[in-house]
């Protein structure tokens, strides 16, 4: 557990060394601030627009970061990292989950952030507080697990490029899959639970448009991508500990 | 070789599998009640390119007259991609609508239905404009009342789209005015008819009678006195040239009728007996027609009193 | 108890169009490495060298036979407790300190702080780097990421020491200390295992060495069983004439020098008949000089012998 917690703390103080993460959560920011000037293109909607902005930058940050444990598990292999790493009394399988636990650590930190200051934005924006952003946020940061469950699966056997592409096709299409859900036990709805469902992690259509979403709901699909992401990450410690390393 | 497999992996991955199996149908089962599935796949942020979609159709709104059948195909095309992009978004369906609807109404009300079709998209705004587009551009009084209809039940609905609906029904029953003044007499949700019930229950008379503002209910009561006027002045016409006793008997009901239901609308109050309109304490001549009519609140010297005792002359009421 | 020990030890890759071609990296090696010994693990360029030291490590997968690490075997995570390894041209975490990225091996070989921190100061100074304990890796030149390489290896007091290719990117000065460092290294007990193309560091270093030739254990043990004479020479003080020509069949040159007679044998099979012709001839101060062949020669003679026996296929 203390080597899965030294790999876990070694990459996301790498992650958090980045000065570019910094930028890149301050303009994010200034963009969902900005949506208070399209009063006029939006007809009146620029409030809507703020929130729903808001969202799509935690669900992007939440999918870039799925796409950083590729990158970073990566570069290990192709700088030979991993061999120095591996060659200590150190399983393949703590190697693995240390740097998903390290990403996932430093991605909560980021999106926590961000709802942090989109939540102040929507207050001076709305005269009071919209706490049904917080849902959405919890929606995101489920989405952000899963993204980086199949980010971790995929480079256990792919190399850079294919890994960022499949994950970024994975978040894409697992968006389609809520079609196949049928309340029979069919091959349909087998795929349905065995394929990744993003969509069950969406709610920013209704929040933004103010219908009720229950917390319990928002418990019961964060709860799903998590146990789901289990699930990746076995399938992604079985491959990997067949993998020749170098 | 073999080397060893992590058995623990193994057991973990069927586990979770079938819990997150077990997870996902659970909640696609509970999203169901709540979650309105867009149209069209977006990755998730068909919300997003909704507004995005908005705010570049904000722009071409003004690009040509929507009036130009191939401007309103353009409009349409692009308020069906929004609204199938994020089926919630009331104000496109509604705006969309009313843009194109003068040239091309039918698919105003196509993409109006369209949201109506949205369980989830309880808003008022939709079915009062699909009636509105109903009765205007395609004069169908039979269309517009079933879309105000719905509106009527919709939370939030205001009182104009309950006239609109006996106006739509009023059309539908060729403004006969005894029974318009039904149709007048149910939206106050007057206790007792006694009129045929030809035209059915209305089903917003629960809570009905609970105006907006007093202005909405004293245009309706005026619109009561006005056609409660002219039956009594139809009848009583028609009875002076009528010969056949049952239609005499018809007519005097009618009239009967009226008048009853003059008493129950304004139930005491003070009205002119020929215009049916209030006049106020004091009054010795309606204000409406001029016909004399019997003063009350007012002191044996005709001073109009604002209590028990006149404040000039000190007298009680006569 | 061998500190390396390797019973069949195999590693087949699948490469090509469809995984249809076989490279075999390494064919059936049975090595056995005791304790404090300088082991020199050479081979031409892919004759399996890395790759044996990986599948000890387990960073790959043999494909048969098995191997133990002081009696652990090498798929157990356990056998690298006692092991220290240095790579070739070895990467680091750039974005770390160097005395960070020590403390970072430390935590993995879980070491307690204290003993970390003593560590750390100790490998600085032992490498060279104090000075630069608070540099990142990344504004390293390669010689310092070799040294700070090395310092990781034996962050743990490690009983073995795997070094793949170590005296790469190393100037003379580095080449000499590491050489050092590695033969206190012997000196405290622990065992060295490195692999190497350089032949002459490995003579000067070595107790034993394996060589390996596309993936087959060719030669293996002392150097100084494994290097046979390949000259000798007899000298004695006088030489007569008659002797000298009875000398001429079997020797390849016969000179005078530093008053003595120097007899070159053409082989060191003649020595007996040399020797025995000249105590015909009375002489009895016969001085014999064997000459051994050097590494170079005994490595490229068992490459060309191999070659010879397992012709190469070219495809």
């Amino acid at each position: 557990m203390n080597d899965l917690f030294t790999i876990c703390k070694t990459t996301y103080t790498r992650i958090l060394r980045t000065r570019a993460l910094y930028l890149l959560l301050a303009i994010l920011l200034l963009i969902v601030a900005a949506a208070h000037l399209y009063h006029d293109l939006t007809m009146g909607r620029e409030k809507e627009l703020m929130f729903d902005t808001g969202a799509v930058v935690l669900a992007v940050v939440g999918l870039l970061t799925g796409l950083v444990v590729v990158f970073d598990v990566a570069r290990d292999m192709r700088e030979k990292l991993v061999v120095t790493l591996l060659s200590k009394p150190l399983g393949r399988t703590q190697y693995l989950l240390g740097k998903f636990a390290g990403v996932i650590w430093a991605g909560t930190i980021n999106l926590a952030i961000l709802t942090a200051g989109i939540s102040a934005l929507l207050y001076l924006e709305n005269g009071s507080g919209r706490p049904e952003f917080l849902k959405a946020a919890f929606g995101a940061w489920g989405a952000m697990v899963m993204a980086t469950g199949i980010g971790v699966l995929l480079i256990t056997f792919l190399t850079e490029i294919p890994a960022v592409i499949l994950t970024l096709l994975a978040f894409g299409l697992g968006h389609a899959t809520e079609r196949l859900y049928q309340s029979q036990w069919t091959i349909g709805s087998i795929l349905f639970g065995v394929l990744p469902n993003f969509a069950l992690l969406q709610f920013k259509s209704e929040l933004s448009n103010g219908l009720a979403v229950d917390w319990s709901l928002i418990g019961l699909s964060v709860a799903y991508a998590c146990v789901y992401t289990v699930a990746l990450l076995s399938v992604g410690a079985i491959l990997f500990h067949r993998r020749d390393l170098a | 070789m073999k080397t060893n497999l992590p058995k623990t992996a193994i057991v973990v991955l069927i586990l979770a599998l079938l819990g997150s199996v077990w997870l996902s149908r659970c909640a696609a089962r509970d999203r169901s009640s709540i979650v309105q599935p867009a149209r069209r796949t977006a990755a998730g942020f068909g919300k997003f390119m909704s507004q995005l979609s908005w705010i570049r159709l904000t722009q071409l709104r003004g690009a040509g007259s929507a009036q130009e059948k191939d401007v309103a195909a353009m409009l349409q095309r692009r308020f069906e991609t929004i609204t199938d992009l994020d089926p919630l978004f009331a104000d496109a369906y509604e705006q969309g609508a009313m843009d194109i609807a003068h040239a091309a109404p039918e698919d105003a009300l196509r993409l109006l239905d369209k949201a109506l079709a949205v369980e989830k998209l309880r808003n008022w705004k939709i079915p009062v404009t699909a009636g509105f587009i109903a009765m205007r551009q395609l004069k169908s009084a039979d269309r517009a009342a079933a879309y105000l209809e719905k509106a009527v039940r919709l939370p939030d609905c205001p009182s104009y789209a309950h006239r609109m609906l006996i106006y739509a029904k009023a059309q539908q029953v060729d403004n006969e005015p005894f029974a318009v003044l039904n149709l007048w007499t149910d939206y106050l949700g007057a206790r007792e008819r006694t009129g045929p019930g030809e035209l059915g229950a209305m089903p917003f008379l629960a809570g009905a009678g609970e105006m907006r503002s007093g202005e909405d209910r004293e245009r309706v009561l005026a619109r009561v006195s006005e056609l409660s006027q002219q039956v009594i002045a139809d009848s009583q016409a028609q009875l002076a040239k009528e010969s056949d006793p049952a239609r005499k008997t018809e007519l005097q009901t009618r009239i009967e009728q009226t008048q009853n239901i003059i008493g129950l609308v304004y139930g005491g109050q003070h009205i002119c007996a020929k215009c049916f309109r209030k006049y106020a304490a004091g009054d010795r001549f309606c204000a409406h027609d001029g016909t004399e009519v019997a003063p009350y609140g007012v002191c044996p010297a005709g001073h109009v009193m604002h209590g028990s005792f006149c404040h000039l002359c000190g007298r009680a009421a006569k | 108890m061998n500190v390396i020990e390797t019973t069949a030890l195999t590693k087949e890759y699948l490469v090509g169009w469809r995984n249809q071609t076989r490279l075999l990296a390494l064919d059936d090696l049975n090595l056995q490495v005791g304790a404090g010994k300088i082991f020199g693990f050479l081979g031409p360029n892919g004759a399996g060298k890395s790759t044996t030291i990986k599948l000890l490590l387990g960073l790959i997968t043999p494909t048969k036979g098995t191997g133990t690490l002081m009696g652990i075997s090498i798929h157990d995570k356990n056998a690298r407790e006692r092991v220290g390894f240095l790579p070739e041209d070895p990467s680091f975490c750039t974005y770390l300190r160097a005395d960070e990225f020590l403390e970072l091996c430390g935590k993995m070989l879980h070491l307690e702080r204290a003993a970390r921190r003593q560590r750390i100061d100790e490998l600085l100074d032992l490498v060279g780097l104090a000075e630069k304990r608070r540099t990142k890796i990344a504004e390293f030149s390669r010689g310092m990421m070799q040294r700070i390489g090395l310092a990781q290896a034996l962050m743990n007091r490690p009983d073995l020491v795997l070094l793949d290719e170590p005296l790469n990117g190393l100037d003379p000065y580095g080449r000499k200390e590491l050489k050092t460092i590695l033969h206190r290294q012997k000196a405290e007990g622990k065992t060295v295992f490195f692999s190497s193309h350089i032949l002459s560091d490995v003579q000067e270093m070595c107790d034993e060495v394996g060589i390996l030739n596309r993936g087959r254990l060719i030669a293996a043990g002392r150097l100084s069983d494994l290097l046979t004479a390949r000259h000798m020479a007899l000298s004695v003080p006088e030489l007569e004439m008659d002797t000298l020509k009875r000398l001429e069949p079997l020797a390849t040159s016969i000179t005078r020098q530093q008053q003595r007679w120097h007899v070159q044998l053409k082989d060191p099979s003649c020595k007996d008949e040399a020797g025995a012709v000249l105590r015909q001839a009375g002489q009895s101060a016969i001085e014999v000089h064997a000459q051994s062949e050097t590494l170079e020669e005994f490595f490229f003679r068992r490459i060309e012998e191999d070659d010879h026996e397992r012709p190469v296929h070219n495809l």
